[in-house]
């Protein structure tokens, strides 16, 4: 339902993203890895036709047979927001810093949908709560009033408000606290469940990968060098890049001290290992 | 525009610059010899420019006036960096009692637009060339102030600036080997912009008859005179304007190579 | 609260004290004598008995600083004494003169906002391409001929050769659109330019790239959020603009024989004529505050944080 073939991004003559092909099954967990600058967040961008200018790009992405690559401005402004949805890295910027959240999400109720203004309202607080938040006082604050875990769960109530088949995070947790990334992943866990998406999910760090991911595409300098179920990437890696890539994720268990462990309310557990 | 046309512009440009600062006189004709039987005779062969309304040739004066405005342009603009480079580094190194003086009054007189100061300091001081001078110079110098101050002020909380102050090295020395030649740069990238700027000031200063009075060969005060003949003999205005146009264009071109240079050189220099 | 504000408001009069004194003084001791203007010695003969006379009349033989004192106390009074040449009351013929140049302003800005936004917009939009460049080539140019000599053209062009507009005088709204014109043009040249990189700047924000995520109309993210972002250094631009049209007002207002108060403060600086300068220096002096504060205040509206922080600060 998803496919993309033999995607290539270029810069000038320089070639960012080779030949990249990848597919994603309806309600699939796809975790992209790499370091930074091996393209994963480019190839995130061509999915919605986010490219900064300069940039082109060649080959095919296939949505429920619709071609996403070369779409007309006015289809890709109905699909985003809607059908395919992204969270960012940088939850500071998720939203416009002088517009309040509420305001924000409403916009984007409007954009798609005709509601009257109460519904519009009735639906955003409903999202809010969903995600944990305090509704109403959010609904009404500046993005410089919250902190960046709510933040970022009030991102994941505007991606999942218009209940869309794909979401797309852009490295959702790097910039949270564990504490916080736990909780927004858990958040997409629940949309998963509840709402069957796809959830296409970039990280540079594999941590949380086995507990959350259904797949796992390993790629590097522009090409993806591994694909494969979570559990098989992660405890036999074939690609040596793959290998060191896990091999460079911090221990956990060993390092935690007891009393650290049992105020995160963790005692006994292996964070690595929390089943699911 | 490729580096090439840029290179063999500036080349031109000093080129002339040179000529018309050098030669006193390069046409036969003396820009301040009045010939009340040649008046505002349209440009031709004898008068290349033609002539003014007191029979002088135009283009005589012209090129007299390159000195005048173009030269006293350059002399206010390094006047006024003399003077306030200086103090801002003065008032940004020392702070406390020092910096309490001269900040409330480079913040008052920032307050001001400076063509509006200048116009009002003129005013006040009355016609005349001095007091244009000092006029323009008086809202001037405290840009200046204000950009070394604040680099000062930056440079001050360095590490090496510390390092430095810690292992015996005098302040002065701190100022004269690292923090000047910093703000130099700085300087250098605001003083490329203003030099168009200040001939364009004083210009118009003289045209409103604060500023250069005749029968000086300035360019503004030439516009002024030529005001009045205007319908009858448009060259009048036209090669005047033309002129400090030509000069304000290249002094941003010259100005704009200039900041290129500094910022490739912040970009690939250390401290 | 009430303390700080009272604070600033001493400030502000402690400076304009300072100003106005600075500027009495040094339009005192300048050589100059308005007394032979009054006398139009040049046209008649005068004695120096009628001379001194006058001399005592205006107060002119008091020492400095009593004169100021006189003309403090006068100014607390609302009287701002009158013209040396005109001999009508300052206050009076300033009533008169300043709508004039308030519209001259008005129309001016207009122009210029008419001019630079969309120029600037479409500078940023089409980047390095020629949209881009034939407006930074024709700012150029523009910015660096003298407002004056950009009249001049203008007048030649649309007054004499195509008989459009009337080349000066004040008959109504035709006489006012070559002098908006002219210094309109002179200012948007200046503009273009930073309205185009502020529309660069606030174009590659991250947020809006979050809003175009989220299928929002481009022309909505445009207005709602990237305007909304560059409106505070817009708004400071044009905070600065107004001041400076203050500035351009002089020149163009003696180019078109227009009567507002820049040909005004020019006429009265030939002929020394103190009262009539010190009124001018101490409307502009008010006209800078004024502005500036406003354009701070609008500042603080358009964006909640700058409030918040300064709150913090304070």
């Amino acid at each position: 339902m998803f496919a993309i073939s033999k995607l290539s991004i270029r810069s000038g003559s320089q070639e960012l993203v080779r030949s990249l092909s990848l597919e994603l099954q309806d309600g699939e967990w796809l975790g992209l890895a790499g370091e930074s600058g091996s393209g994963k967040s480019l190839t995130a961008a061509a999915i919605g036709g986010l490219l900064p200018r300069p940039l082109s790009c060649s080959g095919s992405i296939l949505w429920n047979g619709l071609e996403l690559l070369g779409l007309d401005a006015k289809s890709r402004r109905r699909l985003l927001g809607s059908e395919i949805s992204y969270v960012f890295q940088d939850y500071r910027n998720t939203f416009t810093p002088f517009l309040t959240i509420g305001s924000q999400l409403t916009e984007l109720l409007e954009a798609h949908l005709s509601l009257a203004a109460r519904d519009r309202r009735q639906r955003c607080l409903e999202e809010l709560e969903q995600a944990g938040l305090p509704a109403e006082r959010v609904f009404g604050s500046y993005p410089y009033q919250l902190s960046g875990g709510q933040l970022q769960r009030a991102a994941i109530a505007a991606a999942l408000l218009l209940r869309p088949k794909l979401l797309i995070a852009d490295e959702p947790t790097t910039a949270l606290d564990s504490l916080s990334s736990r909780k927004v992943l858990g958040l997409l866990d629940a949309a998963k469940s509840r709402f069957g998406i796809s959830i296409i999910w970039i990280t540079h760090d594999l941590r949380h990968a086995r507990r959350h991911a259904d797949r796992i595409a390993v790629m590097r300098t522009g090409s993806i060098v591994e694909t494969g179920s979570a559990r098989q990437v992660l405890e036999h890696p074939a690609h040596p890049y793959s290998r060191r890539l896990i091999a460079s994720v911090p221990p956990l268990r060993r390092e935690m001290p007891e009393r650290l462990a049992a105020s995160a309310g963790l005692e006994g557990e292996d964070p690595l290992d929390h089943p699911r | 525009m490729n580096t090439t046309m840029r290179n063999a512009g500036m080349l031109i440009a000093a080129a002339a610059a040179v000529a018309l600062f050098s030669i006193p006189s390069p046409t036969p004709w003396n820009p301040y010899e009045i010939s009340m039987g040649e008046r505002l005779l349209p440009p031709g062969t004898e008068h290349w420019l033609g002539t003014d309304h007191l029979g002088r040739d135009l283009l005589a004066r012209i090129i007299a006036g390159a000195r005048p405005t173009i030269g006293i342009g350059l002399a206010v603009l390094l006047v006024s960096i003399a003077i306030g480079v200086p103090l801002g580094l003065l008032s940004g190194m020392k702070g406390g009692r020092t910096d309490s003086i001269f900040k409330p009054i480079i913040d008052g007189f920032m307050t001001f637009p400076d063509y509006l100061s200048a116009i009002i300091l003129s005013a006040l001081l009355g016609p005349g060339l001095m007091s244009m001078l000092i006029a323009v110079i008086a809202v001037k110098w405290v840009r200046y102030a204000r950009l070394a101050r604040s680099v000062a002020l930056a440079e001050k909380e360095k590490d090496y600036a510390a390092m430095a102050l810690l292992s015996g090295l005098s302040p002065v020395r701190l100022v004269l080997k690292h923090i000047l030649p910093h703000a130099m740069g700085h300087v250098a990238a605001l003083a490329a912009a203003d030099l168009g700027k200040i001939i364009l000031l004083m210009a118009s200063l003289s045209y409103l008859g604060l500023g250069s009075q005749p029968p000086a060969p300035e360019w503004g005060s030439m516009l002024s005179e030529g005001r009045a003949y205007f319908h009858a003999a448009p060259h009048l205005m036209l090669a005047p304007g033309l002129a400090v146009m030509a000069a304000v264009l290249l002094a941003g071109f010259a100005g704009n190579r200039l900041r290129d240079r500094y910022d490739v050189k912040l970009k690939g220099g250390a401290e | 609260m009430a303390a700080s504000i009272a604070r600033k408001v001493l400030r502000l009069l402690v400076f304009l004290l300072g100003l106005t004194f600075l500027s009495f003084c040094l339009l005192k001791l300048v050589p100059g004598d308005p007394v032979r203007g009054i006398l139009r010695v040049d046209e008649m003969a005068a004695t120096q008995d009628q001379m001194g006379g006058i001399r005592k009349e205006l107060g002119l033989d008091l020492p400095l600083y009593r004169q100021y004192g006189i003309w403090l106390s006068q100014l607390l009074k609302l009287d701002l004494g009158s013209s040396y040449l005109s001999g009508r009351p300052v206050a009076a013929e300033f009533a008169e003169k300043l709508p004039n140049t308030l519209a001259l302003a008005a129309g001016s800005l207009l122009v210029m906002l008419l001019v630079s936004l969309p120029l600037g917009a479409l500078a940023a939009r089409h980047r390095n391409r020629w949209p881009d460049r034939m407006s930074r080539y024709m700012s150029a140019a523009v910015s660096s001929m003298p407002s004056f000599w950009l009249g001049l053209l203008l007048i030649d062009l649309f007054a004499v050769r195509l008989q459009l507009l009337p080349p000066m005088g004040s008959e109504g709204i035709a006489s006012l659109i070559l002098p908006s014109a002219t210094l309109g043009l002179s200012m948007a040249a200046l503009y273009v330019g930073l309205i185009r990189s502020s529309l660069i700047e606030s174009g590659s924000q991250e947020f809006i790239l979050s809003a175009r995520a989220r299928g929002i109309h481009p022309f909505r993210i445009f207005v709602r959020h990237q305007l909304r972002h560059s409106l505070v250094p817009l708004l400071t631009l044009l905070g600065e603009s107004l001041a400076s049209l203050l500035g351009g007002t002089v020149v163009i207002e003696t180019l078109f024989n227009y009567p507002g108060i820049g040909k005004w403060i020019v006429d009265a600086v030939s002929a020394r004529d103190y009262p009539v300068i010190m009124g001018y220096v101490l409307f502009a002096a008010l006209f800078i505050l004024l502005v500036n504060r406003s354009t701070e205040a609008a500042c603080r509206l358009a964006n909640p944080e700058l409030a918040r922080k300064e709150l913090r600060h304070s």
